[in-house]
């Protein structure tokens, strides 16, 4: 009888190869396919599940007095149907095999479901569909392959398993691997397995292959070694330590996701980690990486949580509002199946408050443009609401203005309340204003905004200004549009009431749920915008055309657009990181029927783990982003670059100015070490926000 | 492990670590411990994983190994 070889990778398994090779008594290598040459990032059990959970709601409904399908009695039908043809094989003598050609019939009439060829082929395709998304090459697998093919000598793969030969070569064929293998065995084709030696004394006599010329690898100790090497054959046990460890770790992940709440989530993610790690290439940028493991993760929940609503409120168009719908658009392009039509709408707030002002400008219109620390007084003014500085410097004056870009602290400035007292200030605001509006109003009705019936919008949040202000300014027209306004994080601050068929909702963090800890996208809604912001600049205005309206961008010699633009590269990045994610997302949603609120609770935990404990690397290369506003400004907003040491506790006075400064405050804490500031950060700075 | 290593994929944080961070809110506001993995789960987590650990299968297959062989 051959040793009992055990080899831990596929190198030794090469050298002990090249060796029979050289002694010229080889001519056959047989190999078993799941979990040798072929991982899982889930449990088999879980794929056939996910398929059953897939059948239950793609079924079509049989007679009325037929129980309607639930995943749970799908899965007990199937359950009974291989059940029965195993006893059955065992009874006609042979080993307790079953194939999927046959399953299929018995199951879908235990549901209650004639065998017709349709039905039975959903079945067959939505078992090999998951299938496929669950497997993967393992590694150094090809590498082997390739080396075999070239020895001269048959390579064949045997293989325990319920689906038939063709289905498992389509399988091959998908990942690759079926143009190496000269034949497959399968169990299920003649109903032997090779736990028992029958399907290896088969492929024997069909091969004609005497066992001392033939090596057989797979990576079960009985099955694979013992048995062979009992039948002469030499049997190699490839034991992976690390495989093993990981198909535990599924076992114990699939297990905990019965408990709810961040399991769930969790489970899903180590999913999604495993096909990143086995599917896709390493990637040395920081950018990339942090679109791919947590923007990724979060905006993909966005997503899913749209489509949700979508399918329970369907719209007929969606409109991604510029700049930061950009990215939210790219991923709803990627989804398959029928969906809404989609645009890009040009909007900001600046082409907001500029049309604002068309029936004049009030003083607390006025105040808008002081919030920026660092305004520029009536200079700013004219920038928010896009008015000619030109025509309004001289009037300025007039009311005791030295300086056009004198920064007013008072907000309640006299010279101010008199300038905009002054009718010929106003008739120049108006004219201005009203010249916005027109222009804003057929761009919206160009657009198909206006006339769209049902509209959906889609934005990264935060208050629904430009929701707000549409309905305001348009909603008496006839044509205006049911909105509903769907955001990444919706904070309404600023307004309460969005007046009727004017819906708003926040999909990640909605600040009227009170959750204080779905609030964590608000504490850094920066980096949020950075990473879903599309490359061009902020619209600025609108033009005419040729017969229409176009958007007007933001010059690219104005000092923010020109440091934005260095940034474009890690943006792009980030993008592509987050497209990486949303592409697995997607494959996974199939394989775990996972909906947005199963994903939430471990969500918001990667979300409060990125903003309030960020690593050193992430705070130094997040606070390089250069972050602009589109209020009209041409300021840069500093991220945090300056980071707080030991020193600065001793100076309670001046750490509490920069906390409360600093748009991205856990940053600060950076150099220190432990998470230990951090976490008391948080836990004062949730005091504050309760009070 | 749970920081951001810049080329694989991480996606995994560990859950003692978000039993930890959930704890700001507990000492703060008390809302919205969503993301708190549970006390009693956290520990049959743990229970499990030790098992993992103290149970090395590898040292259970050698042991069967000898015993095929002898």
């Amino acid at each position: 009888m051959p040793d009992k070889l055990v080899y831990r990778d596929w190198q030794s398994v090469r050298h002990y190869l090249e060796q029979r090779l050289r002694q010229r008594s080889l001519r056959l290598v047989s190999l078993d396919l799941f979990d040798t040459l072929l991982g899982r990032i889930d449990t088999p059990e879980q794929v056939q599940k996910a398929c059953c959970r897939e059948l239950a709601r793609l079924l079509p409904g049989a007679a009325s007095d037929t129980p309607l399908l639930t995943p749970d009695s799908v899965w007990q039908a199937r359950q009974q149907a291989e059940a029965e043809l195993r006893q059955q094989a065992l009874q006609q003598g042979l080993d307790p095999e079953c194939r999927f050609s046959d399953l299929v019939p018995r199951w879908l009439e235990k549901l209650g479901r004639k065998p017709e060829p349709a039905q039975v082929c959903l079945c067959i395709d939505t078992e090999v569909r998951l299938e496929k998304l669950a497997l993967y090459v393992k590694p150094g697998v090809r590498t082997f392959l390739n080396w075999l093919a070239q020895q001269g000598i048959g390579i064949i793969a045997i293989s325990d398993m319920y689906l038939d030969r063709l289905l498992l070569e389509s399988l091959l064929e998908d990942k690759g691997l079926q143009p190496l293998l000269e034949q497959v065995f399968v169990s299920a084709e003649r109903l032997k397995g090779k736990y028992s030696g029958r399907l290896f004394q088969a492929v024997m006599r069909q091969r004609d292959i005497a066992p001392a010329h033939w090596v057989h690898v797979g990576d079960n100790p009985v099955s694979d070694r013992r048995i062979p090497c009992s039948l002469g054959i030499q049997g190699i046990w490839l034991y992976e330590k690390a495989e093993l460890r990981q198909r535990e770790q599924q076992q114990l992940n699939a297990a905990m996701a019965a408990h709810g709440s961040i399991w769930r989530g969790r489970y899903f993610f180590s999913l999604l980690q495993q096909r990143l790690l086995h599917l896709e290439p390493e990637s040395d940028d920081f950018y990339f990486s942090y679109g791919r493991d947590v923007l990724g993760a979060a905006y993909s929940t966005f997503m899913l949580g749209l489509q949700e609503r979508l399918r329970r409120q369907p719209v007929q168009r969606l409109f991604f509002v510029a700049r930061d719908g950009f990215l939210f658009q790219q991923m709803y392009q990627s989804l398959e199946g029928r969906r809404p039509p989609d645009d890009y709408i040009y909007l900001s707030r600046k082409v907001i408050t500029a049309a604002s002002v068309a029936d004049g400008l009030s003083l607390e219109q006025a105040q808008v443009a002081f919030y920026n620390p660092k305004q520029q007084g009536l200079l700013s003014i004219c920038k928010v609401y896009g008015l000619p500085e030109n025509r309004l410097e001289p009037l300025a004056l007039q009311h005791g203005f030295t300086h056009f870009d004198e920064p007013l602290q008072n907000w309640q400035d006299q010279r101010l309340q008199a300038f905009l007292a002054d009718t010929q200030v106003q008739a120049i605001i108006r004219q201005n204003g009203r010249t916005q509006r027109n222009l804003l109003e057929t761009y919206l009705a160009q657009a198909g905004f206006l006339g769209g019936g049902h509209v959906g919008l889609v934005d990264i949040g935060w208050n629904g200004t430009v929701q707000k202000f549409l309905k305001q300014a348009f909603g008496e027209r006839a044509d205006y549009p049911v909105v509903n306004g769907y955001y990444f994080a919706f904070v309404p601050k600023m307004y309460s009431d969005f007046g009727s068929n004017n819906f708003c909702e926040g999909i990640i963090h909605d600040s009227r749920r009170d959750n204080a800890c779905e609030r964590i996208p608000a504490e850094f809604e920066e980096i949020f915008e950075q990473g879903a912001r599309s490359l061009e600049a902020t619209t600025v205005g609108y033009r005419r055309l040729e017969g229409r309206v176009e958007p007007v961008l933001k010059s690219g010699h104005s000092p923010d657009r020109m440091a934005e633009v260095t940034c474009n590269r890690m943006v792009t990045a980030m993008h592509a990181g987050v497209m990486t994610h949303w592409k697995h997302f997607l494959a996974l949603r199939q394989l775990t029927g996972c909906n947005s609120s199963d994903l939430l609770p471990y969500v918001y935990g990667m979300l409060e783990r990125a903003v309030v404990y960020p690593s050193r690397e992430e705070t130094r290369m997040l606070t390089r982003l250069v972050h602009t506003e589109d209020f009209g400004h041409d300021h840069v907003l500093d991220l945090g670059r300056h980071s707080l040491g030991l020193r600065d506790l001793l100076h309670p006075r001046t750490l509490l100015a920069s906390l409360q400064q600093a748009t991205w405050r856990y940053a600060l804490f950076a150099q220190l070490p432990t998470g230990i500031a951090n976490f008391a950060l948080r836990i004062a700075y949730l005091h504050a926000v309760r009070k | 492990m749970n920081r951001h290593a810049g080329n694989q994929p991480n996606l995994m944080i560990s859950p003692t670590r978000l039993f930890v961070y959930a704890q700001a809110f507990r000492f703060s506001s008390g809302r919205g411990r969503c993301f708190s993995p549970g006390l009693r789960t956290l520990l049959s987590w743990y229970i499990a994983h030790l098992q993992r650990i103290v149970i090395d299968r590898a040292a259970l297959k050698r042991l069967r190994l000898r015993i095929e062989r002898a």
